[in-house]
């Protein structure tokens, strides 16, 4: 008898119950319809895909394949707390980068939901992350999280703002401020962006087109595979941004793709710029040191013009926080007599300004010097 | 055969070369290359930059030469493996040689890096599959043809499956890639390394296949035809066998899979110059070299970006294959 | 050559090992004499081709021997014993169209070294076998391009390429027609006298057996192996005991020449349908 009351009761409670969610999904759609205020309780907020995304809490924030995001997210709020999961890709970077000492907090992270490269559904649920944010492009992920009851927002990268990484980044900066509420950042990261590409703009102004430095973004390079980045990727941007010529660019290459030595002779650029995604240094192309390719007759390498890509808050060839740092620094790297402030300077600068921490000089090398373990995946 | 043929079939991959050398991304004038081709032998006062030797000296000439040997080695192997199962549908793929070396040279990629690891498992691993192969479909002296085929589908499937499971746990920015990009096929990074570690198989290889030729005739008949002719079958394929399996594995070690060449050349060279292997592997080799010479030409030259030779091969292969199909209805008299 | 078999038989086994009944109801015993022809008869499924398989070692005996020469076939070396003993099987459709001349130089397999090709020699021979049996103008034709009684001469021109001294031919002349039959046997009486060739012939035709054999070799399942003569063995009592049909021999001769056949008596038709006479065809 006992039993049997026990059962009903419970039968009815989770009837009411989805009664009571049928009603709430109603209601928010109807609202959504109407283009209502939200509660407190829950707030819709559009992301770049143009969906809406239900928001309750933004305590527990969980990041995939957008793998600047977790510092990102630490830039705009000043805080990693509640980055409790992140792609080992994001950890790795993290762990071998100044973000490390900034908020330390963040290598608590969780990073079991990746593995190889694919999202695990349920490894995420255990995580009960409070939004998700994922790659726009992954949309069987996104959709895999959704159906999982995890509000989940499509972030953009290149194919936002022309792969402009200044734009990119504020455009994530601006969804971060919808969620949290906190836009002091951003204003302020635009104003610094603007700042320093004013500054730019103006010396290059007396550049001749012909005396413009040929650039190319060496975005891997190992033994098997070179390969560089060309149009409708950040490293356009950045060199246009700079003033230089992209090779890469000009021959026609889009994204990223592999070359061969031969296209990199005919190339011949005046500075080679190597990304953080992949553990190649300039020491390697000065000494021959990858497969058994023959830099020596480059003439970015007879003269010493191989540069590898700081790494400060996160990896400045993608949109980072350090994006104005990385204009003034590749300015000066393709123009260093017109350029002639002093780099450790307004990087020690930038830091006490943004983040409110004093770099020491060895703090200050190891962003403009960055290991090659940050190019590896920590499993 | 008449001597003219003969000598133009001889000298195509050669002049191909020759043109080939003069062909590419950087470019260095046609005089120039003969100069610094020459000054290899003899004393000219050079008047080229270094980078225009290195472009002809480092990168095309071994490239040049590897693409050459692989295009010859595949369908030397190719024709073999044909004539050996009296199946002109059959190629190095059939007895899982390819895909044991290519399994053991991801595992090499994803081990231990690159280079010579690579390409010493995937000689290893396309040995072992071979034996694998035998060991399924029954090891004796009358091996019976068609079990083996079978046993070679297994073996395929089993090290496709290991290959998808090593890119599974590859880490995805850096080995998958390569692993990836070199399952196509690709001479990309060809060196003089690759040529001294592939070249002498795939020399050792095809000179035994060479060899042998006109014996492999007497394998494409029933094996008791073929004994009473007073050839001990059991062992001559096991030499047929070794040697394109010592060819395809070291090819692929340095290029990946190349798919389509061991299939598509021999039947060119049957339409050529008629059935008898004493002719089909010679005009294979020829062919074979050739061909992969031109793709390999057109993968690194027409785009700044290196174009997977698979891609190539096949958009190439497939459709003549299926001309053919269509032709000869499958039979080759 | 002479060649010899003593007390053979042979049972097929899954396994090495196993054992199973034997397919031949007594052991098979006979001796062939140089330039002599043996016709091995005998209703399907007797075993005629596993036979002939056995007698040239390309299956082992699982009981008794094969001597050539008066030597264990088994202490031949393959090379050697392959240029003596021609093995000429039934024509059939090839894989790969080789040409005819290519197909016929194939025999001389046994005289190439391991990692060398044909010479000039080598093709001359093929030459003069394709001459022997009179199809050296379809030389250069595809194998799977001629006809099946051309097909078939080039098999036996194959194996004439090595100077054989024994053919061993299964069922060679089944599957022509009787223009074709008639080339083949003729081809096969000259080769054996001229070139005093011993030959093992498995045939289902009577009177092909008359025509060449000077020995026959009788089985069926079940049944003792019978060796002898022509006449001895070629009974109407035997061939309704092994072939379980009621024959008649005939005999017909005309100038000097003897027609020998037999014929199924089910076969024979009454004589009021017929409107011949007796041997006079003349005004049908």
């Amino acid at each position: 008898m006992n039993k049997k009351w026990m059962a009903t009761l419970a039968f009815s409670a989770l009837l009411l119950a989805a009664c009571g969610n049928n009603e709430e999904a109603t209601t928010a759609n109807e609202e959504a319809t109407a283009d209502v205020a939200q509660t407190a309780e829950e707030r819709l907020i559009t992301d770049q895909l143009g969906r809406e995304v239900a928001v309750t809490e933004t305590d527990r924030i969980v990041t995939g394949g957008l793998l600047p995001y977790p510092s990102a997210w630490y830039f705009a709020t000043g805080s990693g707390e509640e980055i409790v999961g992140m792609h080992p890709n994001s950890y790795s970077a993290t762990e071998n980068s100044i973000l490390a000492k900034l908020a330390p907090e963040m290598l608590d992270a969780s990073t079991a939901f990746v593995k190889n490269g694919e999202m695990n559904i349920e490894e995420l649920m255990n995580i009960n992350p409070d939004i998700y944010f994922e790659l726009s492009t992954d949309e069987k992920t996104i959709e895999q999280a959704e159906k999982a009851g995890i509000p989940t927002m499509g972030v953009k990268t290149f194919d936002q703002s022309d792969a402009e990484p200044l734009a990119t980044y504020t455009s994530w900066l601006e969804l971060t401020s919808e969620i949290t509420g906190k836009a002091e950042r951003k204003d302020m990261f635009i104003e610094e962006g603007d700042a320093a590409q004013a500054i730019i703009d103006e010396k290059l102004a007396t550049v001749d087109a012909a005396d413009k430095p040929k650039i190319l973004f060496l975005y891997g390079a190992s033994a098997d595979a070179l390969t560089v980045t060309g149009a409708n990727f950040f490293g356009e941007q950045w060199i246009k941004a700079t003033g230089g010529i992209d090779v890469a660019a000009e021959a026609g290459v889009t994204g990223r793709k592999d070359v061969n030595m031969e296209q990199i002779y005919e190339w011949n650029p005046d500075i080679i710029y190597i990304t953080n995604f992949t553990p190649a240094q300039p020491e390697d192309l000065y000494t021959n040191g990858i497969g058994s390719f023959d830099w020596s007759t480059l003439d970015a390498v007879k003269n010493k013009q191989v540069h590898k890509v700081p790494l400060g808050i996160y990896r400045w060839y993608p949109p980072s926080g350090d994006a104005p740092l990385m204009l003034k620094w590749m300015a000066q790297k393709n123009y260093p007599a017109l350029f002639d402030y002093d780099m450790n300077e307004e990087i020690k600068a930038y830091y006490t300004k943004f983040y409110d921490y004093n770099l020491t000089d060895e703090e200050v090398d190891s962003i403009l010097h960055p290991v090659s373990e940050a190019a590896k995946v920590t499993k | 055969m008449k001597l003219w043929t003969k000598i133009t079939l001889f000298l195509l991959p050669i002049v191909i070369a020759l043109v080939s050398i003069g062909i590419g991304r950087f470019s260095v004038d046609f005089t120039t290359t003969v100069q610094i081709l020459l000054s290899q032998v003899f004393p000219i006062e050079q008047t080229w930059t270094e980078m225009e030797e290195t472009v002809v000296m480092q990168i095309r000439l071994p490239r040049i030469i590897l693409a050459i040997l692989i295009g010859a080695g595949l369908s030397i192997a190719g024709a073999s493996f044909q004539g050996m199962f009296a199946n002109p549908l059959v190629s190095a793929d059939i007895l899982g040689v390819a895909s044991g070396a290519a399994f053991g040279a991801s595992l090499g990629i994803l081990l231990i890096g690159n280079g010579i690891a690579a390409q010493g498992l995937a000689l290893v691993f396309g040995l072992l599959a071979i034996v694998f192969t035998n060991i399924i479909g029954g090891v004796g002296k009358k091996m019976p043809v068609f079990m083996l085929v079978l046993a070679g589908i297994v073996t395929t499937a089993l090290f496709e499956a290991l290959i998808s499971l090593i890119k599974f746990v590859a880490d995805p920015e850096e080995k998958l890639p390569a692993i990836t990009y070199w399952l196509m096929g690709s001479l990309g990074t060809a060196s003089y390394q690759d040529l001294w570690l592939a070249g002498p198989l795939i020399v050792i290889g095809g000179g035994i296949l060479l060899a042998v030729r006109w014996r492999i005739n007497l394998l494409t008949l029933p094996e008791d035809e073929a004994r009473s002719l007073g050839i001990s079958v059991g062992k001559l394929k096991w030499v047929v066998i070794f040697a394109a399996t010592l060819v395809t594995a070291a090819s692929v070690a340095v290029a990946g899979i190349v798919g389509w060449v061991g299939l598509i050349i021999p039947h060119v060279a049957r339409m050529l110059v008629g059935n008898n292997n004493e002719r089909v592997l010679p005009v294979s080799v020829a062919l074979g070299g050739a061909y992969l010479l031109i793709i390999d030409t057109v993968a690194r030259s027409v785009t700044a970006t290196e174009i997977p030779l698979s891609i190539l091969t096949a958009i190439i292969g497939a459709p003549f294959f299926a001309i053919l199909l269509r032709k000869t209805g499958g039979g080759w008299s | 050559m002479k060649i010899e078999v003593h007390d053979g038989n042979f049972f097929y086994a899954k396994k090495k090992r196993d054992v199973a009944p034997f397919i031949y109801g007594t052991d098979i015993n006979f001796t062939l004499e140089p330039g002599h022809i043996m016709a091995i008869l005998g209703p399907n499924g007797a075993g005629k081709t596993t036979l002939l398989k056995c007698i040239t070692g390309l299956h082992d005996w699982k009981k008794g021997t094969t001597l050539v020469d008066g030597q264990p076939i088994n202490k031949w070396s393959q090379k050697e014993l392959w240029k003596h003993i021609g093995y000429v099987p039934q024509a059939h459709k090839m894989v790969f169209g080789f040409s005819i001349e290519e197909l016929v130089v194939m025999g001389r397999a046994p005289y190439i070294s391991s990692l060398a090709q044909p010479k000039k020699e080598d093709y001359e021979a093929a030459h003069k076998a394709l001459e022997e049996v009179g199809i050296l103008h379809l030389a250069k034709k595809s194998c799977n391009h001629v006809s099946g009684g051309e097909l078939q001469l080039a098999l036996i021109a194959r194996t004439l390429v090595s100077n054989p001294k024994v053919l061993i031919l299964d069922e060679p002349e089944s599957h022509l027609d009787i223009q074709k039959q008639v080339i083949i046997l003729q081809t096969l009486k000259r080769l054996a006298k001229e070139h005093n060739i011993s030959c093992i012939i498995n045939t289902h035709y009577p009177n092909h057996a008359f025509y060449l054999a000077d020995q026959v070799l009788m089985i069926a399942k079940e049944k003792k192996a019978v060796c002898g003569t022509v006449a001895e063995t070629m009974t109407e009592s035997r061939m309704r005991e092994y072939f379980n049909i009621e024959l008649r021999k005939i005999l017909y001769d005309q100038d000097d020449y003897v027609f020998e056949t037999m014929i199924p008596t089910e076969l024979a038709t009454q004589r009021e349908a017929v409107e011949c006479r007796f041997n006079d065809f003349d005004h049908v």
